[in-house]
């Protein structure tokens, strides 16, 4: 079934392709979305896509919001192919600044690691923005509360790295 | 990585590569102060390396500027430095590190190179500066300091001090000395002011061949051909390296590039060195102008050990001296340098420091008026 269904093409889309996350769930795309994972770009050349692609570092929620992304940026990709598919730039940013503003912790952590996986780099840079601008203007306490990281410091370590750069924490 | 394990990670787990990636993108201060969250992420990230600052887009209207450096050790200018920095005036930048990038106001167009004590503050600091005569002023609020000219009792008629360096003792900085190196080759040690209520004056002494306080004999710091040499060369800068050894660098016709290490106990004391220990040294503009960095190679990728990083002000090209083949090449061709600039700071490493450009201004000013 699964072998069917990748072998099967759209009116204009091109070769589908089944990405299946790590809940098991499916999620049908064209190649000209798909590629834009390096990671599964690689595989449809290697010829290595048919029986549909596994990916057991992304869950199914995660899986949703990288394929919508796909989506909405495959006319990026895309050099000369079927332009009137593809967004507008305004539509684009629109679409990417919401993505971006609605992600919460855990869900961009989880989102990261899937861009790094899979290799999308707009999206890795998009989302590694996100923490840039969470981390900043915070102190490290701040940060820790942010990211429930545990101070793992012994004080005379955290004394040190203070006195080191002493210029780093005053406000 | 196993599916479960995935599920419960945290960000304190953030693979390295990718927090080293986003850590990138951050002004100096707040990546310094993500090294700061844990020990994970301290270990993924290294200490701030030294950025060339570099010229953006229109020379005479942008004053922006950005960090260019081997990508993944590189941070970000803070916009409010980049306003202050004006590239069209890039030799009024005069030292950095600390988080701070020292640049001379306009009374004083004349300092060429300051360095600070460690930890400088708005209100309390100390720092040397070479003024435009090639003289040493100092400087510290601390008691009824303020700046003070410093005579230095074995600097020759018509010499000048080229270059200075911050030498920490590591051990709560009680000692604050700086190296200064004359445009002969000769190297003093600088004391500056200490104590906190009734500062001590700052004073010189000979780095070698102390009984003669008063005159340099350069047959005891050189030897042929290098007691001529010295004569010829555009400009020679003082480093310290992390490990204690104490360099000259000399330049000369804008290409030839000598090292020399000192060697306390023999004589001549300065002997051409073919490595730097595996570390690197980053020369600023205009001969003394700037930030000298010293880093071990293996803590900043894309930095080579035993290199001397300098900026070419014919071509206006950031350089690297390569020490083993003996050939400078451009780092980023094509790229217009203002300086090289170094913002992180470490006690026993230290060996450029420096205030913002509105403390040197003030303290400047506070000197004009004093």
């Amino acid at each position: 079934m699964a072998a069917a269904a990748a072998e099967a093409t759209i009116d204009g889309g091109g070769k589908m392709i089944i990405l299946i996350s790590a809940d098991g769930k499916r999620f049908e795309v064209t190649e000209a979305v798909a590629s834009q994972s390096q990671l599964i770009s690689n595989m449809i050349e290697d010829d290595c896509t048919e029986n549909g692609v596994r990916l057991p570092n992304v869950d199914g929620d995660i899986l949703t919001m990288v394929v919508d992304y796909c989506n909405m940026h495959a006319g990026d990709a895309a050099a000369d192919g079927d332009t009137t598919k593809a967004s507008s730039t305004e539509e684009l940013k629109k679409f990417d600044a919401e993505l971006v503003q609605a992600l919460e912790n855990p869900v961009l952590f989880k989102l990261i690691l899937a861009a790094n996986f899979l290799n999308i780099k707009s999206l890795l840079d998009m989302t590694c923005q996100r923490v840039a601008d969470m981390m900043s203007g915070k102190t490290p306490e701040q940060m820790r509360e942010t990211f429930s990281i545990e101070n793992d410091f012994t004080p005379e370590e955290e004394a040190a790295i203070r006195q080191e750069n002493a210029w780093a924490f005053d406000d | 990585m196993a599916p479960v394990a995935y599920m419960q990670a945290g960000w304190g787990d953030l693979p390295p590569d990718l927090l080293a990636l986003i850590a990138d993108d951050l002004p100096i201060k707040a990546y310094t102060r993500v090294r700061a969250v844990c020990t994970a992420w301290r270990a993924a990230i290294p200490a701030a390396s030294p950025s060339l600052l570099v010229r953006d887009g229109d020379r005479r209207r942008v004053v922006s500027a950005r960090w260019l450096c081997p990508s993944r050790s590189s941070t970000v200018l803070h916009q409010d430095l980049s306003s202050i920095l004006s590239p069209t005036r890039p030799s009024r930048c005069v030292g950095s590190g600390h988080g701070w990038i020292a640049e001379a106001a306009a009374v004083a167009a004349a300092a060429t190179k300051v360095v600070f004590a460690p930890n400088p503050t708005w209100a309390d600091f100390t720092a040397a500066v070479i003024t435009g005569g090639g003289r040493v002023v100092t400087f510290t609020n601390q008691g009824n300091g303020g700046w003070t000219v410093v005579e230095c009792p074995r600097l020759a008629e018509g010499d000048d001090i080229a270059d200075v360096v911050y030498k920490g003792d590591g051990e709560g900085e009680k000692k604050k000395v700086v190296y200064c190196l004359t445009r002969s080759g000769d190297v003093h040690v600088l004391r500056l002011p200490a104590g906190r209520r009734r500062p001590s004056p700052a004073s010189f002494e000979p780095l070698f061949d102390k009984a003669s306080c008063r005159v340099f004999h350069p047959a005891v710091a050189f030897a042929p051909p290098h007691d001529m040499i010295r004569a010829s060369t555009d400009s020679k800068n003082l480093v310290v390296c992390g490990d204690g050894h104490l360099y000259q660098i000399w330049r000369s016709d804008g290409v030839h590039i000598l090292v020399l290490r000192y060697y306390p106990r023999r004589r001549p004391c300065w002997l051409p060195a073919k490595d730097l220990r595996g570390y690197s040294v980053f020369v600023g503009k205009n001969n003394n102008a700037v930030a000298l960095r010293v880093d071990d190679g293996g803590g900043a990728p894309g930095l080579r050990g035993n290199c001397v990083y300098w900026i070419d002000h014919c071509s206006d090209e950031a350089k690297v001296f390569d020490m083993e083949t003996g050939k400078s090449a451009p780092c980023f061709p094509g790229v217009g340098a203002i300086c090289w600039c170094h913002m992180q700071s470490s006690s026993r490493n230290t060996t450029s420091v420096a205030a913002s450009a509105y403390q040197l201004q003030k303290g400047l000013v506070m000197r004009e008026s004093a």
